[in-house]
């Protein structure tokens, strides 16, 4: 994970610090380091499950470090990996599909209703926004896929409809209003610039911090969503990755599937290591990415907001 | 006369581009909602027929199934109970991630991480963490002394209900961080330099620039926050899934089950619907009271 980045709380300063203000610096790093605690805790714990010995974790419970290590847990899911591997391909192909065809669609709406001399912004903001509010949830969409367009069991409703999203197109929207100036658009309008010209030539360039956030934001959301499969998957080749992991955590029938696949008993597999693996499997992709995506993310939040 | 549309036309090259998002967003967010107000009227099953019954649906939500208005009255005692901490949190840690010192992009890829994790692997860490035999804080609790025995956190509704609370506010308040960090980054310096000279010191310049500074945007992200906790519904399915007796189903779980019949229920898309309605009204009320009484906060934009 992220321990080595720069964090060097004891690097002398060179201004004199009144005792009011080292008081307060005091108490924030304590606030901060307890949070990141609390916040980093339960990922270790998962991670030194997943190595602890089965019968070790049903006995004495949980623990910092793995007591009695071993890679049983993970030996077991990858001696047959077919089934995870499948949804490995199915969630990477979800994610990045959906969050291309997601960016490219949200920026485009998202810069189209920032540009004040857009006749219809406001009738176009507010079908957006309203949606975000007054949704019925799931059911609505459902309907619309199984019922109506007859998409169950098609990859497409599975990651189509996570590219509607009303709160990214806003959220794009502030992004783009804060990097680009009025003064710009317009001088470029003056000398004769379309809004495609101004899009790719002039907004485009400057966005990377909005298309980093929205990206990332997007991404997350494929590659954690699990109940698109839950509605629409007729076929378990089209899993999710996380629904694969909540069928195997909440299902006896999954695990039954893995034991006739290593050829054990049911009784006899690591059941809690197992699931501890499963999870560090479907998760450790976005915790070693996540790092580096962030640094964009938060230096496009500076960039972005001190523009606007 | 009609004018001629030409790609070079401004207000036809802004359409091709909201284009494919509009047809989509109208197809699948407007759309669907008149087939909910088709089948809330139905004794419709998800299959056979479909036989308009007029308002028994809205009937017997209303007189007969005090179990839906117990789920709507959970999703509101959760909600506030969560947002009451978990907004105040989110807002001190920005504040404090906000200050210029040394470590501050550590502790952001520390804070942020419970926000990139799906629902699923959160049920699983509140599972384990809240384990009455071997969990780590029956554990801990055990260590220090404070209880003899293991507590069971599912067994009862209240129980339950603080361990979800727990979970939601672990899961959603990075993301509220975030937002506010971004509010505060477009605070611009001077307001708080000129402060300094007139001797303001750290809360007053908090209640004095900080917070009317933010205020529009808070007002936004509370919003957000408000409606986002009203629309819970994956969170709970995997962390207490409604257990124990349906006592802490929210609103989104309990239409979910009698919308696909799970838990044992029957598949009843019509009754489904008829709920979904009332709750999308429901939200659509609290929102404009909301709005409404926080139209003060907006003004400060000036």
């Amino acid at each position: 994970m992220a321990k080595d980045l720069d964090f060097e709380p004891s690097a002398p300063k060179t201004i004199k610090k009144s005792t009011g203000t080292k008081i307060f610096e005091a108490v924030a790093y304590l606030l901060l380091a307890a949070g990141s605690i609390i916040c980093v805790l339960p990922f270790i714990i998962i991670v030194s499950g997943s190595f602890t010995d089965n019968s070790t974790i049903l006995t004495q419970g949980y623990s910092l470090l793995p007591k009695n290590f071993t890679f049983s847990a993970y030996e077991t899911i990858f001696r047959s990996p077919k089934d995870i591997l499948q949804a490995y391909k199915m969630t990477i192909y979800y994610t990045v599909v959906g969050t291309g065809l997601g960016l490219l669609m949200i920026t485009l709406t998202g810069y189209v209703i920032s540009r004040k001399e857009f006749k219809y912004r406001n009738t176009v903001s507010f079908l957006i926004y309203f949606t975000s509010i007054f949704g019925g949830g799931m059911i609505p969409w459902y309907l619309m896929y199984a019922n109506v367009l007859q998409l169950k069991g098609s990859t497409l409703a599975i990651w189509f409809p996570a590219l509607m999203s009303p709160f990214l197109v806003i959220l794009m929207r502030t992004f783009i209003v804060g990097a680009v100036p009025d003064a710009i658009t317009e001088s470029a309008k003056i000398d004769g610039a379309g809004h495609f010209t101004i899009f790719f030539k002039i907004v485009l360039p400057v966005l990377k911090p909005g298309l980093a956030t929205v990206g990332l934001f997007l991404a997350l959301g494929y590659w954690n969503d699990w109940y698109r499969s839950s509605m629409f998957s007729t076929n378990s080749s089209t899993w999710q990755l996380q629904f694969y992991l909540y069928d195997l955590l909440n299902a006896t029938t999954a695990m039954k599937q893995m034991a006739s696949n290593v050829s054990m008993k049911t009784a006899d597999l690591p059941t809690e290591s197992v699931k501890l693996a499963m999870a560090v499997v479907a998760t450790g992709p976005v915790l070693l990415v996540y790092p580096f995506v962030q640094r964009f993310f938060v230096s496009g939040i500076t960039v972005g907001a001190v523009k606007g | 006369m009609r004018k001629k549309l030409r790609l070079s036309d401004d207000n036809v090259q802004a359409f091709l581009m909201i284009l494919p998002f509009l047809i989509g967003f109208i197809l699948f967010s407007y759309v669907p909602i008149v087939y909910i107000l088709r089948y809330a009227f139905t004794n419709y099953s998800g299959f056979g027929d479909c036989k308009f019954t007029g308002l028994a649906n809205f009937v017997r939500a209303f007189k007969r199934d005090p179990d839906f208005w117990q789920s709507l009255l959970n999703t509101v005692i959760l909600s506030a109970g969560k947002l009451a901490v978990e907004i105040p949190l989110a807002l001190l840690l920005a504040v404090l991630l906000n200050k210029k010192l040394k470590g501050m992009s550590f502790f952001r890829v520390t804070l942020f991480l419970p926000a990139i994790i799906s629902a699923v692997i959160i049920g699983l860490i509140f599972s384990l963490l809240f384990a009455s035999h071997n969990g780590m804080i029956n554990g801990i609790l055990a260590n220090v002394g404070l209880i003899e025995k293991p507590i069971n956190w599912f067994n009862t509704k209240w129980k339950a209900m603080l361990i979800l609370g727990i979970a939601s506010v672990w899961q959603n308040y990075g993301i509220n961080m975030i937002f506010f960090l971004m509010a505060l980054q477009s605070i611009p310096q001077e307001l708080y330099d000129c402060a300094s000279i007139d001797g303001a010191t750290g809360l007053t310049r908090f209640f004095k620039i900080t917070l009317p500074m933010i205020a529009p945007i808070f007002q936004s992200i509370l919003l957000m926050a408000i409606v986002g906790s009203l629309k819970v519904c994956d969170l709970v399915i995997s962390c207490t899934n409604g257990q124990p007796g349906g006592t802490t189903e929210v609103v989104m779980t309990y239409i979910y089950k009698s919308f696909f019949g799970k838990s044992g229920r029957n598949i009843e898309v019509g009754y489904a619907s008829a709920m979904a309605l009332i709750t999308a009204i429901f939200l659509g009320i609290v929102t404009f009271v909301y709005l409404k009484a926080t139209k003060r906060l907006k003004e400060y934009e000036g």
